[in-house]
């Protein structure tokens, strides 16, 4: 991108390196995180007969086609004072269901946070003398961000969930656990119990006067009590022998089979059932079978929705409710000590 | 113009393992360096869990690959020797004279990656004392193992002590030519022998002392 010539205001160029700037680092950051986003496209090489187009050229680093969810941070991220907060959340997967109906409504997924990267434009409280470069600055400053991102992007691969990553993304296989992320410019704080296992890096601002762009990770060090498996999933089958069936029930008689059979056919996760023998069927259950059935109806390809919804009260127009997390107006997520990358 | 100048921390490598090395690091400093416009390339190492990022230049590519061939060779001739080898970056300037315009090379960062490339060390079959005796062949799959595992840890301090060091030092980086990938650099490798003492003996230096 070339700054050289432009004839805009210097601040004008400020707010638009400091927007692209956020927008630059998301699209870092999920693109190496995310497998949902690039479902089609496992191949980590960018052709070189990719088109390059403008806004792509931002900061000398062309990532390919950015992900349609990042159109709508310019929506979303109206105040570039926010902190922009990106939490990558394992997923794991619901357990196979259990055949107590006092456990049936605990399969639920469970989702950890590994990783919350805070990009932000912060003023500055001092104000550092003036060089009397005040028309330069803006240069130094684009110049400073490219070094910046480019060791966001090293860095990114160097961190324990690059390997999470690559595995679920280079394999066909369905795996118990899947990433998910949500952005918002408010964050619940960590647990005692997490923060212990969790380790801090912050780069090194880049100034960009009056105030400066800054980007720091909070992650977990060791990813190792996630085992992650590969999941086995059977295809929809029916179950001719369910309880007070025709099969088991002499007294009553099987449905036309034109009309498809009334017994529920449903996906199970996990290892493969038992071969059927009256004895030995699949699980089946009736009481909240319907809710049991949804839950297990989800996709086994490719992830769930990547985001969630939360309606929180704010000023701001809503975003698309189907887009990121919840964010609430004028707050700033506490700033432990960390430490810096020095 | 002040030259800045990184150590990295020295790595202790099998013969085998100075390609993959020494491109995770050259390509490593490169990418941080190449500031024009870069399509980045995601590099797998065979022998470690690591992915480094290459700009994608073929020239850089090229050259690179030229000293690392011209590096072992060198290794062959002196085995279980420390070497290190110098990635610098320059700016060329043109010094007026009264008489000739001669351009000169004005070095802006260098780097030392420290190499002390060794032997594996051989295990012998015979026993003296009554004691059963471990499987020699078991013994060094297991040393191989957990010497290849250090060095991975070690490579990897190397990769974050780069950025580290980028990410510290932005001050003294000159103004991107957009007509260029990478700022100009160049790679040098030393012809000196140290021992394993650590005495230095320079025979011809290819790394420039810092301005």
């Amino acid at each position: 991108m070339d700054m050289h010539g432009n004839s805009h205001p210097d601040s004008g160029k400020l707010e638009q390196i400091i927007s692209q700037f956020l927008l630059k680092s998301l699209h870092i950051i999920l693109d190496s995180r995310i497998p949902s986003l690039h479902p089609h496209d496992r191949s980590r090489e960018l052709s070189s007969t990719s088109r390059v187009k403008k806004s792509d050229k931002w900061f000398n680093l062309f990532l390919g086609d950015r992900p349609a969810a990042l159109d709508n941070l310019n929506f979303w991220h109206r105040n570039l004072m926010d902190p922009m907060i990106i939490d990558v959340l394992l997923v794991r997967q619901p357990s196979a269901p259990s055949t107590s109906m006092d456990n049936l409504y605990a399969v639920t997924s469970v989702e950890t946070v590994i990783e919350r990267w805070v990009v932000q434009y912060e003023s500055l409280r001092v104000m550092p003398p003036q060089t009397g470069e005040n028309s330069a600055s803006y240069k130094k400053t684009y110049k400073k961000s490219i070094i910046l991102l480019r060791s966001l992007y090293s860095h990114m691969r160097l961190l324990p969930a690059y390997r999470v990553f690559r595995q679920l993304s280079s394999s066909t296989q369905t795996y118990n656990f899947h990433i998910i992320y949500k952005v918002s410019s408010f964050c619940e704080p960590f647990s005692r119990a997490d923060e212990e296992v969790m380790k801090e890096l912050s780069f090194v601002p880049v100034e960009a006067l009056p105030g400066r762009l800054s980007v720091s990770v909070t992650y977990r060090s060791t990813l190792s009590d996630f085992k992650l498996e590969p999941v086995t999933t059977m295809t929809p089958k029916i179950i001719m022998d369910y309880v007070g069936s025709p099969t088991t029930d002499p007294h009553r008689s099987l449905p036309s089979s034109e009309k498809g059979v009334g017994a529920a056919s449903f996906l199970l996760r996990g290892k493969q059932p038992h071969v059927s023998s009256p004895f030995q069927r699949p699980h089946s259950w009736t009481s909240g079978f319907h809710k049991a059935a949804h839950m297990v109806s989800q996709p086994f390809g490719g992830s769930p929705p990547a985001y969630r919804t939360f309606r929180m009260p704010c000023d701001f127009p809503s975003p698309p409710n189907d887009i990121y997390g919840h964010r609430v107006q004028n707050y700033r997520p506490s700033t432990p000590q960390k430490a810096t990358l020095s | 113009m002040n030259c800045e100048v990184c150590q990295l921390k020295e790595l202790e490598v099998e013969h085998f393992e100075i390609r993959e090395v020494l491109r995770c690091i050259l390509h490593t400093i490169v990418f941080h360096r190449a500031l024009g416009l870069v399509r980045p390339k995601d590099i797998d190492l065979e022998l470690f869990n690591i992915t480094y990022v290459q700009c994608g230049d073929v020239e850089l590519e090229k050259k690179i690959e030229e000293k690392i061939d011209e590096f072992i060779s060198w290794v062959e001739k002196h085995p279980n020797k420390k070497s290190q080898i110098c990635l610098s970056f320059y700016e060329m300037k043109n010094k007026h004279y009264s008489w000739f315009n001669k351009n000169e090379r004005l070095y802006w960062e260098q780097w030392f990656v420290n190499l002390h490339v060794t032997h594996p060390k051989a295990h012998s079959g015979k026993s003296h004392n009554s004691k059963p005796m471990v499987d020699p062949e078991e013994t060094g799959y297991e040393d191989r193992g957990v010497r290849r595992e250090a060095l991975e840890v070690s490579l990897r301090d190397v990769l974050f002590q780069i950025i580290k060091f980028v990410n510290e030092k932005k001050d003294h980086v000159p103004p991107i030519n957009e007509k260029a990938i990478c700022f100009p650099c160049e790679i040098t490798i030393p012809r000196s022998i140290v021992a394993s003492n650590g005495e230095k003996g320079f025979l011809g230096s290819g790394c420039k002392q810092p301005l």
